[in-house]
């Protein structure tokens, strides 16, 4: 008898199909439709980043944590109201970034109650990978002796600029404040982190 | 600092699978205890609305000869005030409201089954359930909204009404003798008051001969408004912003005051929003100008009028090829 002729496939054996992962405007819509699922892809995909910007605003590791869950649940709770749902990314870093400025606030404000230890808000050993150059360990270094002593406002918007590398309107966006706001309170740490330098601080 | 490789990628805390998943935890867990939180905020507001209609239910009982229109329990005078927040109302007729984030109204007296609301400042969704139940009046210093069964939004610019939209079912607007029936799907929009621009399509008159500002008096205005603003205080700061450009349009920052009085009409009040954002576009500084004409269009797109909001997408990607906003302009009004 002759045996029946194959079916075909519908691929060739070497070719391997893929799928694109959702985009965040997918992953945002699905959540407000209530799927769990796509809030944890969500969270996957952001929450290391997250993790990333509190620590190099807060320059230590111990508060981070808090920052990165109270940041996800405020978006979580708040997804309704995002206009962009692919602008999820910057929406989050905003959230972030005030999240950190409103604890540097209360920290501070516990410390001056004598609630904290009066010992500086910078952990001393910064996390810097080692491929980084000798001119940027020390600059990295700068920035962080001097914001402990800045107001929380310029300290956040000196590593956004320094570190972060933003543009003044991209300050702006992530904190809420407006681009002359931004300029002036960072010309205040410019000038604050260069008399540092001046003292020897930098070196 | 700004070399090739980002400084920030070379600052970073350790990750791990472990970690994310214990993080992944306690983020759920802290969004149960801030929906706890919210539904016990609404809950306060339903108390003070019920203790507010057992008040009034006792006066009327005491009322020695009730007038037969004022049987219904009445709201008269509750006030209420959403702050950073927003808040839902259920009506004893099953009337819902939610009202949006910086709104203010009081509720007027209850006539013959009709609720009266003075709507402040804001913004309210109203759903009204069946038309032979609930029936709502909105109203403001001027005008008022009414509803006999319908679903709409409202929203007000210091008293004055800038928007409805209705969703489901009929309201009618009265501004003095006049009536404007709005059906399912229909919007309206108050026209833009008189600004230091022509009009939200027309590119502002050119800038009159530079003058020397008061100083003092201009940042202490500017200072003024960036603190309504941080305080949340909204329609005082557009307003002082407003001002601002107005009474200093030759000034550095009038385009900036612009944009940001821009920023704060768009969801209110979207026409007087595209003004603010054409002086800005024609005025600002480079970055200034890219950001008030993507926001041009955005105010114009939420303002229903789509054939300018065709020719500011137009001009935005004419004049910002690789523009930040560049996506979501044009996406945009199609």
């Amino acid at each position: 008898m002759k045996p029946a002729p194959r079916p075909a496939p519908a691929f060739p054996d070497n070719v391997v199909r893929l799928e694109l992962p959702p985009t965040d405007a997918e992953l945002v819509l699905a959540a407000r439709a209530g799927r769990e699922r796509a809030l944890d892809q969500l969270f996957h995909r952001y929450a290391k980043q997250a993790a990333g910007l509190a620590y190099r605003l807060l320059g230590r590791d111990d508060e981070v944590d808090d920052i990165v869950q109270d940041s996800f649940a405020a978006a979580m709770i708040s997804l309704h109201r995002l206009h962009d749902p692919q602008a999820f990314a910057a929406w989050l870093w905003s959230i972030v970034t005030r999240t950190v400025t409103r604890a540097i606030r209360r920290r501070r404000l516990l410390r001056r109650l004598g609630l904290l230890p009066s010992t500086g808000d910078v952990e001393p050993s910064l996390r810097i990978a080692p491929d980084a150059s000798p001119e940027v360990v020390a600059e990295l270094h700068a920035v962080y002796r001097v914001i402990d002593s800045l107001p929380a406002d310029e300290r956040v918007i000196l590593v956004l600029r320094r570190v972060d590398d933003l543009t003044h309107q991209e300050i702006a966006d992530r904190t809420g404040w407006s681009v002359a706001t931004v300029k002036r309170r960072l010309e205040s740490a410019e000038t604050t982190l260069a008399r540092f330098r001046d003292l020897g601080g930098g070196s | 600092m700004r070399s090739e490789k980002p400084v920030g990628t070379l600052l970073d805390v350790p990750w791990s699978t472990e970690r994310e998943s214990r993080l992944r935890a306690g983020t759920g867990l802290r969004v149960d205890l801030l929906r706890r939180r919210r539904r016990a905020a609404r809950f306060v507001v339903g108390a003070a609305a019920a203790a507010s209609l057992l008040v009034a239910g006792l006066a009327l009982r005491s009322a020695p000869a009730p007038d037969p229109i004022s049987k219904a329990p009445d709201l008269a005078g509750l006030e209420l005030d959403t702050g950073a927040g927003t808040q839902h109302v259920l009506l004893p007729d099953g009337t819902g409201i939610d009202l949006a984030e910086h709104t203010r109204l009081r509720f007027g007296p209850t006539t013959t089954g009709r609720t009266d609301v003075i709507l402040l400042q804001g913004g309210l969704s109203v759903a009204t359930p069946a038309p032979a139940e609930g029936r709502l009046r909105v109203a403001t210093s001027s005008q008022t909204v009414e509803s006999n069964g319908a679903r709409f939004d409202v929203h007000v610019e210091e008293s004055a009404l800038t928007a409805i939209v209705v969703h489901d079912g009929q309201v009618v607007l009265r501004d003095g003798a006049s009536e404007t029936p709005l059906r399912s799907g229909e919007r309206w929009h108050a026209p833009p008051p008189p600004l230091p621009v022509a009009s939200a399509a027309e590119p502002p008159p050119s800038p009159p001969p530079a003058r020397r500002r008061p100083k003092n008096e201009a940042d202490e205005l500017f200072a003024r408004a960036e603190a309504a603003r941080l305080a949340g205080r909204r329609a005082e700061a557009a307003t002082l912003y407003a001002e601002y450009h107005a009474r200093f349009p030759d000034d550095a920052d009038a385009p900036l005051a612009a944009l940001e009085a821009g920023r704060i009409l768009l969801e209110t009040a979207p026409l007087r929003a595209a003004s603010s954002f054409a002086y800005a576009a024609k005025r600002g500084g480079a970055s200034v100008r890219e950001d008030a004409a993507a926001g041009r269009v955005d105010a114009l797109s939420r303002a229903g009028d789509l054939a300018a909001c065709r020719v500011a997408r137009t001009e935005y990607l004419a004049d910002h090829p690789t523009g930040r906003h560049h996506a979501r302009v044009s996406k945009t009004c199609p």
